[in-house]
């Protein structure tokens, strides 16, 4: 099962979690990442290269989906008028095995068709889909045992039996051998604090519990491939953190393929070696974070601490400015793309700094941008980066 | 919905513009699979047809059966599988448990038009499109294949006309006091059957009230059930100069009372325990 | 409650484990090679496992299964009650005896029971899907048909074949038939026809779901048009449509067609006497048909946007 060259990827999880409070110039934001000469990405961030070499494990190929909407016209009460909603348009891209994945898209991009398609519940209209060497949807129940699912908007267990029911279910109609199983189990329960749930029917846990019971499903016959959509939507911080560590374990000891959509920008900080970046059923990115940002451009803040109190600073730096001043610390913005070697040599030589720290534009506004840009005339729409 | 946003008019015109809303929104949803309704309308047309030639068969084996001359016979049967399909004399076809399934009921709950109201719109709605989509083409068929008879006198016509309404609130009443026990057992498929089973055999769609012999057919008579088909089409087969129309609406229109009456009454107690499961 | 240790899932479990522990991995290839009766087997052994959740699960809600099951009985009686009204006042129905007349209704009836035992469920799959709950189904490495098969399995249903089995029973005995051995084996026989051309049936209709979902009221309809057609002796339906409730749709195979031997009767609408025999090939013809369906429907799903 394990891919060879399956390195345990330096952990991004060491990176606090940007929705930790946020509090003086040591907080969670100051990235040493941010000191590296711009435009080289920071180690342990360049997704495409986990397991160099592996094996392909999804293939899309000029995929496409168009569903046929029946809308009513306006004015008129009875007439209809046929509307092909092209739901996915000639996705193309390959996933290696123990790759996790981030598939970003604004509300109606095209992410869940995708997934669906590479299940094999939804057969594309057209192009060709490989997923561990099988069709997905004319060979959906052999390719079934070699995957698991999260639909973070539905579950997959009984919903009238104890969580546990479920569980043995899954094992029969996954074929689970025994020792596998009971260890799994005994190892999720214990990883996702399952333990006093195990019992109660799954119609009363809380949209939490489920969702860790759900996680525990999908992973219990040990699946080379889990898709996880919108995985951790609706959960409180904990929780979330829960899921995550979860996912960032099963891929660093199993090679487990992971590719999950999810809106919230921690999942993607935290898992994600690569992003996939879909607008109106097109790719549009796809490549590591630290390209994304790079490629967007964007500016990021220096802030610096001074010896005292000044008017704001003026620097030679091109690009750099001063955006905010509060007492002794100030905050300059500069080209995401230029290097915060020159300013910062800048600044130590005509002031006194006492400290200093580099903030990336916030992966929120990167996607913002990208979302409002519009998918066709950018610079990042260019294929697979790898 | 629409209502909710456009300027309030006062009261009473409010008042029904908001169940004109519901009840066209609901007759749309009903509308908006066309190949469902073609799919329903011939299954329906066919149903028709078979239980039209069954009865025949029957009434010429055994003229007078239930009282009814052969042509009269096959009237029964025919418009009788009319009303029961728009008036869902099969019972079900409110949605309540499943709303308090999936979550839903918080929402309607919440809505700023009754809880009852609500419901009782979206049946008028549903019922319309089902007596235009349902009733209208099997009666057609009926009246072409098996020379449904025609109301005896104006009186029976306008009378069945009116009986169709209380048929319907009747049907509701039962149907919603049913649904309303999702409210308080988890599983209301148990109650649903139960109703299903009685509304059905208690009706007059399967067999007409006056076949039941002895006390089982005096009790049968005196249930709601029959308000639904087997009263309307009493009076619809009323001979020309024959009695007991009014009564026959009065008997309609006090099980209407009672039946929203308690439907009322069983709604505040229900909205009072909005249980919800998962989140 | 159970533990897991001791539920009826613990039975297959068993099963499993004294088939050894073969890893799953490269068993495709193998599977393949063991053929459709593996494959059948393997069905087979999900569509039990699946239906004794369905069990387990009514059993949480144990009101409601008390009343289902309370119900169920008494449909039943009402039912014989109705059929006992109408054939109170009846002694013949074009030509056939109450006897003959109950052996027709028996034999349909029970067929189509049996086919509603199994694949009964099928009609609730537009529920499913337009509520989303399909596409959970659609990531279990079991078959769509039996899980959808499955799914609100309802105990009571299997009681459901009592009743015809009753009125078959009664009216054998009551008919005055010269018993051959022919007549006897026909009787079993065709009721299995009967049932899996039902079965057939309810799954090519079904399958229209995937494309309408909300159709579920018309499929339901569809089946008890078809069960109610099969009941009667086709003659009732006048000379046209009974050719059509026999040839363009095989309703007729059902019950009436092999019913005609066993009460060896001429056929009324001057049919070959051969075609008394051709249920089993018609039978295998309509699974054949269902699945075309039923896979054209798989494929044309269109999940819900969510
Ligand atoms: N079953 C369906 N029938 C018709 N149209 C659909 C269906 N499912 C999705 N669509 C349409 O396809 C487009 C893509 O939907 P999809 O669910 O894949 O978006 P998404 O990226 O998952 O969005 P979200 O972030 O909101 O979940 C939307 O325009 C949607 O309206
Ligand atoms: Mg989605």
């Amino acid at each position: 099962m394990t891919a060879p060259g399956q390195e345990p990827t330096p952990p991004r999880q060491r990176r606090p979690p940007p929705d930790a409070p946020t509090g003086g110039l040591t907080s969670g934001d100051l990235t040493p990442a941010g000191l590296a000469p711009a435009g080289l990405a920071p180690a342990g961030l360049a997704g495409a290269s986990a397991g160099p070499g592996s094996e392909i494990v999804i293939e899309a190929e000029r995929v496409r989906k168009t569903f046929v909407q029946r809308r009513r016209i306006a004015g008129q009460r009875l007439r209809r008028e046929r509307i092909d909603v092209h739901a996915v348009r000639d996705v193309s891209f390959t996933v290696r095995a123990g790759e996790i994945i981030g598939y970003l898209g604004p509300n109606g991009a095209g992410k869940s068709t995708t997934i669906k398609m590479l299940i094999g519940v939804l057969t594309p209209s057209a192009g060709r889909l490989r997923v561990a060497g099988l069709d997905p949807a004319h060979q959906r129940i052999a390719l079934a045992r070699r995957i698991g699912v999260v639909f973070g908007q539905r579950s997959t267990l009984w919903w009238d039996l104890p969580l546990r029911d479920s569980f043995e279910l899954v094992r029969h109609l996954y074929r689970v051998p025994p020792g596998q199983f009971r260890a799994n189990l005994a190892r999720f329960v214990e990883m996702l604090d399952l333990g006093p749930f195990l019992d109660t029917p799954v119609r009363q846990l809380s949209l939490g519990q489920r969702m860790r019971g759900d996680l525990t499903a999908a992973f219990l016959h040990d699946p080379s491939i889990v898709y996880l959509d919108e995985p951790t939507i609706g959960l409180d911080v904990v929780s979330k953190a829960a899921v995550r560590a979860f996912l960032a374990e099963k891929n660093r000891e199993q090679a487990t393929t992971i590719m999950l959509t999810t809106h919230d920008t921690a999942d993607i900080e935290q898992l994600c070696q690569r992003v996939l970046v879909i607008d109106h059923g097109r790719l549009g990115f796809d490549g590591d974070l630290a390209t994304l940002r790079e490629r967007l451009g964007g500016e990021r803040t220096l802030v610096v601490d001074l010896a005292a109190p000044m008017p704001p600073l003026t620097v030679a730096t091109p690009g750099a400015h001063v955006i905010r001043v509060d007492g002794p610390r100030q905050w300059l913005a500069f080209p995401a793309r230029a290097s915060a070697a020159p300013l910062v040599a800048e600044i130590a030589a005509r002031y006194p700094l006492v400290d200093l720290a580099i903030r990336e534009p916030p992966i929120e506004d990167v996607i913002t941008r990208l979302y409002t840009t519009g998918p066709e005339p950018r610079p990042a729409a260019e294929p697979a980066a790898n | 919905m629409t209502v909710a946003a456009a300027a309030h008019p006062p009261g009473a015109l409010a008042e029904l513009r908001g169940w004109v809303a519901v009840a066209a929104a609901s007759a749309r949803a009903n509308v908006a699979y066309r190949a469902t309704v073609a799919a329903s309308v011939l299954s329906n047309v066919t149903l028709t047809v078979l239980r039209g030639y069954l009865a025949l068969a029957v009434w010429e084996a055994q003229p007078g059966l239930a009282g009814y001359d052969t042509r009269r016979a096959v009237t029964f049967v025919v418009l009788g599988q009319a009303l029961m399909t728009t008036f869902a004399a099969f019972g079900g076809m409110i949605d309540v448990p499943g709303r308090v399934e999936n979550g839903g009921i918080v929402i309607d709950v919440a809505r700023p038009f009754g809880f009852l109201r609500w419901w009782l719109a979206r049946e008028i709605g549903r019922a319309a499109v089902f007596l235009v989509s349902r009733a209208v083409p099997a009666g057609a068929v009926g009246v072409a294949l098996f020379g449904v008879v025609l109301p005896a006198s104006g009186a029976a016509a306008a009378g069945f006309a009116v009986s169709l309404v209380f048929a319907l609130l009747v049907s509701f009443g039962i149907r919603y006091l049913v649904a309303l026990t999702a409210f308080w057992v988890t599983d209301a498929r148990g109650t649903l059957a139960v109703s299903s089973l009685t509304m059905t055999f208690f009706s007059g769609a399967v067999l007409p009230l006056t076949i039941f012999p002895g006390a089982f057919g005096e009790v049968a008579r005196v249930l709601p059930f029959g308000a639904i088909v087997q009263v309307p089409m009493d009076i619809y087969l009323r001979p020309a100069g024959g009695t007991g129309i009014g009564q026959a609406l009065a008997f309609q229109a006090a099980w209407a009372l009672v039946l929203l009456g308690a439907s009322g009454l069983l709604t505040r107690l229900a909205l009072r325990r909005v249980v919800t499961q998962g989140g | 409650m159970a533990s897991g240790k001791t539920g009826p899932v613990a039975g297959v479990r068993r099963v499993r484990e004294a088939r050894g522990v073969r890893g799953d991995r490269g068993a495709g290839a193998v599977r393949g090679v063991r053929g459709i009766g593996g494959l059948l087997r393997a069905e087979a052994r999900a569509y039990m496992l699946l239906v004794r959740v369905a069990f387990r699960e009514a059993a949480q809600y144990r009101t409601s299964l008390a009343l289902r099951s309370l119900t169920e009985a008494a449909a039943t009686v009402l039912d014989l009650a109705a059929i006992g009204i109408v054939f109170a006042h009846l002694s013949a129905l074009e030509g056939f005896s109450l006897a003959e007349v109950a052996f027709l209704y028996g034999t349909s009836a029970l067929a189509f029971a049996l086919a509603e035992a199994f694949v009964g469920p099928v009609d609730r799959l537009g529920w499913h899907i337009r509520d989303g709950r399909f596409d959970v189904v659609l990531i279990r490495p079991v078959s769509v048909l039996v899980q959808t098969a499955t799914m609100a399995f309802s105990p009571q249903r299997v009681a459901r074949v009592a009743q015809p089995a009753v009125i078959v029973v009664v009216s054998c005995l009551a008919l005055h038939v010269h018993w051959t051995p022919d007549r006897v084996l026909l009787v079993p026989a065709m009721v299995l026809c009967g049932a899996v051309l039902a079965a057939s049936a309810f799954v090519a209709t079904a399958a229209v779901l995937f494309v309408a979902p909300d159709a579920t009221v018309a499929v339901a309809a569809s089946t008890q048009g078809s069960a109610l057609a099969a009941r009667y002796p086709m003659t009732v339906y006048g000379h046209h449509l009974a050719l059509l409730l026999t040839v363009v749709l095989p309703i007729g195979f059902v019950s009436w067609l092999p019913a005609l031997h066993v009460l060896s009767r001429p056929d009324p609408l001057g049919l070959p006497t051969a075609l008394r025999f051709a249920s089993p090939l018609v039978a295998a013809v309509a699974v054949g048909l269902a699945a075309l369906a039923w896979r054209a429907g798989v494929r044309r799903y269109r999940s819900t946007g969510s």
